[in-house]
C-alpha cells in the first residue's frame, strides 16, 4: 500500500513542537521523518507509539499513525500492533524513565521475543516533564529535586543490558549529530528484528552536567574507528569499558531473521488484522465435539 | 432407594491421580444420559496436599454443590478425617483398608462403609509400588458394581482420556477397573440406597466453563489473546493457546498482566478483535490500561475470573469480592460494561457480546465471573453458534477504499458524533492518520487542554453509555413472578439459587430471582420494576461485606428491604443454606 507520491520531510510534519528551545528531542524528530524519507516510507505505513514524558510528546509532533500510550508501557503496545499487522513498520519513541524505569520489565522482554520493532530512547539522564528529576541512567552524585545531595544510585545502561538480553541491534546515537542519527535511525529501522537505539538527548533545562558540550567532549564515534558491530561480547566489552561514550551502531545480530511474529503467524504473508472474521467463514462447530 | 441423585466426592491429595478419576467419572454419568456438575476444591498446590473433587449427577440440570457429599471414595485417611462428617445418614465411604485396620477415628455407624484394600490390590496385580497410582480406578471399579454402571461404559471414557499415553497404560487400568468390579462383586454386600439408571443419552457437551469462555470469544472472532497464568483464569490462556494457531489467532503469555492488557490495546488499535483473561491480583495491575481503553476509546474486553482476596487471599478458592472493583477501579470518569454471567452457557455468549459491545461502543467491557463458574464442568446443549454475530460496529478496514481526511490533516478519529461513537480508521488506511491517545485530544487525538474542547470530549465518551444501553442483556425473572420473597444475585449462586427455589417451592413457599446479567451500567430502571413489590429481597452473593447489597440504594436510588446472604469461607454456596436463609424472612 505505498503511496505513489514524492515523500518530503514535510509530509511528517504535524502539531508544532512544544519542547524547550535547544531541547535534544528536536534532534531526534528531526532525524526520524529524514529516516522515513529515505526509507521511502509513508505516514501510513508507520506507526508511531509513545509512553508518557517529553520524549513521549513527540507522537503528536510527527504525522503518521501513532497511538500516545501510558507510561512505561509503549513496548507491549507496539509489539501487539506489529503482530497484529507486520506490514507496518512500528517505531516505539519513549525516554529513560519511561523505558528503563517504569517500563523497565517489558523493555528486556521485548527482547526476547525479537518482534521487529525499532525502540529509540530518548535519554535526557531527567525526567523532565515533572521537571527534573534524576532519572535511572542520572550518574551518581546527580543533583535534582528527588537527590538534593546528588542521587545514590548507579546509573543503568541500556545498551549494555540489551546486549545482554539478547537483542539483535542495539546502537547509540547523539540528537545534536543529524547525519550519524539519520544513518542509525534508518539501519535500525531496516533491521528485521527488535532494534534499540538509545539516543543521547540532553535536556537544556534540567540538565546542567550533561550538555552538548560535554556530550561533545565525552563521545566517540564509531563510524570514525575500524569498528565492526557484528561480535555481541565485543559490544559488551566496548559499551562497558569505554572511557568514552561509544555512539554508532554497536551491535547487529547478521545471522537470518528470526521475528516473534514470524514463529507464531501461521501466514506472514496474510496479516490477521485482515481477516473476515464473519462466523459463516470459519468452521467453528466441531470444536464441540471436544467436549462430547 | 436413591435413584440418579448423587455426589460421589473423591478425596485424595493433589497430584494423586484422584482428578484424572473424577475426569472419567464425569464423563461416565455424562455417557449414561445423566446431567453432572463437577466441584474441584483444590489447593494452591501441586502435590500432597488434601484435594477433592466431587462430581455431581443428576437427571435434571444442575449447577450448584450439593448441601453433602453422599459418597466418599476416601483415596487415604486424611479424607476421611476431613470429609467423613459431611456424609448424610445413610451416605457411603468407600475405604482403603491395605493397612489392615478399619478406618481410624470414624465412628459413624449411620453410613455405609466399605473397606476395600485398594493399595493392595493394585500393587500385588499390577506391578509394584509405582502401580499405586491405579488405586483410583480400582475405586472406580467398586463404585461401578455398587452403583450398577456397565463396566464397557467407564472402559470406553477411560480410553478417551488414556489414548494418548499408549496401549499399555490403557490396558492397566482397564485392569484396575476390572480388579476393583471383581473385588467388589466377590467381597461386598450392598447395603446402601444409591442407584444409577442409564437414560436416553442427550447430546450435550461437558464443558469446563473457562473452555466455554474461551470458546466464545473464538466463534466470535477473537485473533488476539495475551494473559498471564493465574487461578482461575489459565485454562482460558491454555485453550486459546491450543487453538487459535489454528484460526490464523495469536496467543501471548505476557510477562505480566500490564504487559497483557496494554498488549491487548495495541493489537485493538491495529484492528484485532482482542482479550485478556485475569483475576484480582492480575486485574490490581490492569486499571490504568482500562482507564486507557476509555480514554483512547479503543475496545478491550477482561475476563475477570474472581477468586478469594484480599491479597494473594484463597487464590484456589471462589470468591465474588471484586465486585466494587470491576464497577469503580480506574482513575478518572469513562464509560465501561460489565457483564456477568450466571452459568457456564451464558459465559459463552456473554463472552462473544462482549466482544460485539467492546469493539461497536470503543470501550472496555469487562466480564465479571468466578472461581466456581470458571473451573467447574457442567453438561450443557451444544451451542448454538447460528446466535453468534460479529459486529464491528464503526471500524474502518478496508485497505482499498481512500477515506478523506478533512482539511488536509489527520483524520476525526474522535469527531463529536452524537451517539459518541466515531468511526475508527485502522492503521495502514489511506486518508485515516490519526492519533489514538490516552491525554485529553481533539478530534485529530492531539494534545489539548482547552476547557471547552475538555468538557464536549468528555461528554462525548460518556454519552456512549447511554447508546449502548438497550443492547445490554437485562436482567432475567426466573421463579414465580408475583413471590414477595426476591432473590438478587450474579454469578455462580444462580444455580444454588434455582435448586433452592425448588425446595421452597416444595414447601410452599414462593420465590423469585432476579438475575444479574448487566452490572455496569447498572439498569436501575428495569431491576427497579422487578423488585418494586418486593417484601423481601435476599441478595446472595460470595463476599464478606455484602457488596452488592451495600451498593443497592446507590445502584437503584432508593432504598428496599434487604437481607444480605453472604459466604466468604472458599468453598461453594449451597442449595440448603440458601434455602434455611429463606425461610428465616418468609
Amino acid at each position: 500500500m505505498a503511496q505513489a507520491y514524492d515523500l518530503t520531510i514535510k509530509e511528517f510534519n504535524a502539531c508544532e513542537e512544544t519542547w524547550c528551545p535547544g531541547c535534544g528531542d528536536f534532534g531526534v524528530n528531526g532525524a526520524l521523518k529524514r529516516a522515513m524519507v529515505n526509507l521511502e516510507l509513508s505516514p501510513e505505513q508507520i506507526v508511531l507509539v509513545t509512553g508518557i514524558g517529553c520524549s513521549s510528546k513527540i507522537s503528536d509532533y510527527f504525522k503518521s499513525y501513532t497511538f500516545h500510550t501510558i507510561h512505561g508501557r509503549p513496548l507491549p503496545v507496539a509489539s501487539a500492533i506489529k503482530i497484529a499487522n507486520p506490514d507496518l513498520n512500528v517505531i516505539v519513541a519513549t525516554g529513560d524513565g519511561d523505558g528503563y524505569a517504569i517500563g523497565m520489565g517489558h523493555f528486556i522482554h521485548a527482547i526476547r521475543r525479537n518482534v521487529n520493532i525499532t525502540m529509540i530512547v530518548m535519554n535526557n539522564q531527567v525526567y523532565g516533564l515533572t521537571k527534573g528529576q534524576f532519572s535511572p541512567t542520572a550518574a551518581r552524585g546527580f543533583e535534582s529535586g528527588t537527590s538534593p545531595d546528588g542521587s545514590e544510585e548507579d546509573p543503568i545502561d541500556g545498551p549494555a543490558l540489551a546486549l545482554a538480553a539478547g537483542a539483535s541491534f542495539v546502537a547509540r546515537s547523539f540528537s545534536a549529530d543529524m547525519k550519524g542519527s539519520i544513518a542509525t535511525f534508518e539501519a535500525a529501522i531496516r533491521h528485521r528484528g527488535f532494534s534499540v537505539v538509545d539516543d543521547l538527548s540532553p535536556c537544556v533545562t534540567f540538565n546542567k552536567v550533561n550538555t552538548y558540550a560535554w556530550f561533545r567532549q565525552n563521545i566517540r564515534k564509531l563510524e570514525e574507528e575500524d569498528y565492526e558491530p557484528t561480535d555481541r561480547t565485543r559490544a559488551l566489552e566496548l559499551v562497558l569499558n569505554s572511557e568514552k561514550i561509544p555512539v554508532g551502531i554497536l551491535y547487529q545480530d547478521d545471522s537470518p531473521p528470526d521475528t516473534y511474529e514470524e514463529r507464531v503467524l501461521k501466514d506472514l504473508t496474510k496479516a490477521p488484522v485482515w481477516e473476515n472474521l464473519d462466523p459463516k467463514g470459519w468452521e467453528y462447530a466441531r470444536i464441540m465435539d471436544e467436549f462430547r | 432407594m436413591i435413584t440418579n441423585d448423587l455426589a460421589v466426592m473423591i478425596g485424595g491429595r493433589a497430584g494423586d491421580g484422584s482428578l484424572v478419576t473424577g475426569e472419567i467419572l464425569a464423563k461416565v454419568f455424562r455417557d449414561m444420559g445423566l446431567e453432572v456438575f463437577t466441584i474441584r476444591d483444590f489447593p494452591s498446590n501441586i502435590r500432597g496436599l488434601p484435594t477433592s473433587y466431587t462430581i455431581r449427577t443428576k437427571d435434571r440440570s444442575i449447577m450448584a454443590r450439593k448441601d453433602h457429599p453422599d459418597i466418599l471414595l476416601a483415596i487415604d485417611e486424611e479424607a476421611l478425617r476431613l470429609h467423613g462428617d459431611e456424609l448424610p445418614p445413610d451416605g457411603v465411604v468407600i475405604y482403603d483398608s491395605s493397612s489392615g485396620e478399619g478406618p481410624p477415628d470414624f465412628e459413624r455407624e449411620d453410613v455405609h462403609v466399605y473397606q476395600v484394600p485398594l493399595k493392595s490390590i493394585t500393587v500385588d496385580n499390577l506391578g509394584g509400588a509405582r502401580a499405586e497410582i491405579f488405586k483410583n480406578v480400582v475405586s472406580l471399579g467398586v463404585l461401578a458394581h455398587l452403583l450398577s454402571v456397565d463396566v464397557a461404559i467407564i472402559k470406553e471414557a477411560i480410553e478417551k482420556e488414556f489414548s494418548r499415553k499408549g496401549e499399555e497404560i490403557v490396558q492397566k487400568n482397564f485392569q484396575a477397573l476390572d480388579l476393583g468390579a471383581q473385588y467388589a462383586d466377590e467381597n461386598l454386600a450392598k447395603t446402601d440406597p444409591y442407584v444409577l439408571e442409564r437414560r436416553d443419552k442427550q447430546d450435550s457437551l461437558l464443558i469446563l466453563g473457562d473452555d466455554a469462555i474461551a470458546y466464545g470469544a473464538l466463534a466470535a472472532g477473537l485473533r488476539f489473546y495475551a494473559g498471564y497464568p493465574i487461578t482461575p483464569a489459565t485454562e482460558i490462556l491454555e485453550w486459546l493457546a491450543a487453538h487459535m494457531p489454528e484460526y490464523n489467532g495469536v496467543v501471548v503469555q505476557a510477562e505480566d498482566e500490564i504487559s497483557a492488557v496494554t498488549m491487548c490495546l495495541g493489537a485493538s488499535y491495529a484492528g484485532l478483535r482482542s482479550m485478556t483473561g485475569t483475576s484480582g491480583p492480575g486485574a490490581d495491575l490492569m486499571v490504568e490500561a482500562i482507564s486507557m481503553s476509555g480514554m483512547a476509546e479503543l475496545p478491550l474486553v477482561i475476563i475477570h475470573g474472581q477468586r478469594g482476596g484480599p491479597s494473594t487471599g484463597l487464590p484456589t478458592k471462589v470468591e465474588q469480592a471484586d465486585l466494587k472493583h470491576v464497577l469503580f477501579a480506574s482513575h478518572g470518569d469513562f464509560p465501561r460494561i460489565v457483564l456477568a454471567p450466571g452459568t457456564i452457557e451464558e459465559g459463552f455468549y456473554l463472552t462473544a457480546k462482549a466482544l460485539n459491545l467492546a469493539e461497536r461502543f470503543q470501550l472496555p467491557v469487562i466480564v465479571l465471573t468466578d472461581q466456581a463458574l470458571c473451573q467447574n464442568k457442567q453438561t450443557i446443549p451444544p451451542f448454538d453458534l447460528s446466535q453468534i454475530e460479529v459486529d464491528r460496529g464503526k471500524l474502518l478496514n478496508d485497505p482499498i477504499e481512500a477515506l478523506q481526511s478533512p482539511n488536509g490533516g489527520n483524520f476525526h478519529r474522535y469527531a463529536l458524533v452524537e451517539d459518541g461513537v466515531s468511526p475508527r480508521p485502522i492503521p495502514s488506511i489511506p486518508g485515516g492518520l490519526h492519533e489514538a491517545s490516552s491525554i485529553e485530544h481533539d478530534e485529530m487525538g492531539y494534545t489539548t487542554e482547552d476547557p471547552e474542547l475538555r468538557k464536549a470530549m468528555m461528554a462525548k465518551r460518556m454519552r456512549k453509555l447511554e447508546t449502548a444501553r438497550p443492547e445490554l442483556p437485562g436482567p432475567v425473572l426466573h421463579g414465580d413472578p408475583s413471590a414477595d420473597l426476591v432473590f438478587l444475585s450474579f454469578g455462580y449462586p444462580t444455580g444454588a439459587i434455582w435448586e433452592a427455589m425448588e425446595r421452597l417451592k416444595e414447601d410452599g413457599i414462593p420465590t423469585k430471582y432476579v438475575q444479574l446479567r448487566t452490572l455496569w451500567p447498572f439498569p436501575a430502571e428495569e431491576v427497579g420494576d422487578l423488585l418494586a413489590d418486593a417484601r423481601e429481597i435476599l441478595v446472595v452473593e460470595h463476599n464478606y461485606s455484602g457488596q452488592l447489597a451495600a451498593l443497592l440504594p446507590t445502584l437503584l436510588g432508593k432504598v428496599l428491604p434487604t437481607t444480605s446472604v453472604t459466604r466468604y469461607d472458599g468453598l461453594l454456596m449451597t442449595p440448603g443454606e440458601i434455602v434455611a436463609a429463606a425461610k428465616e424472612v418468609a
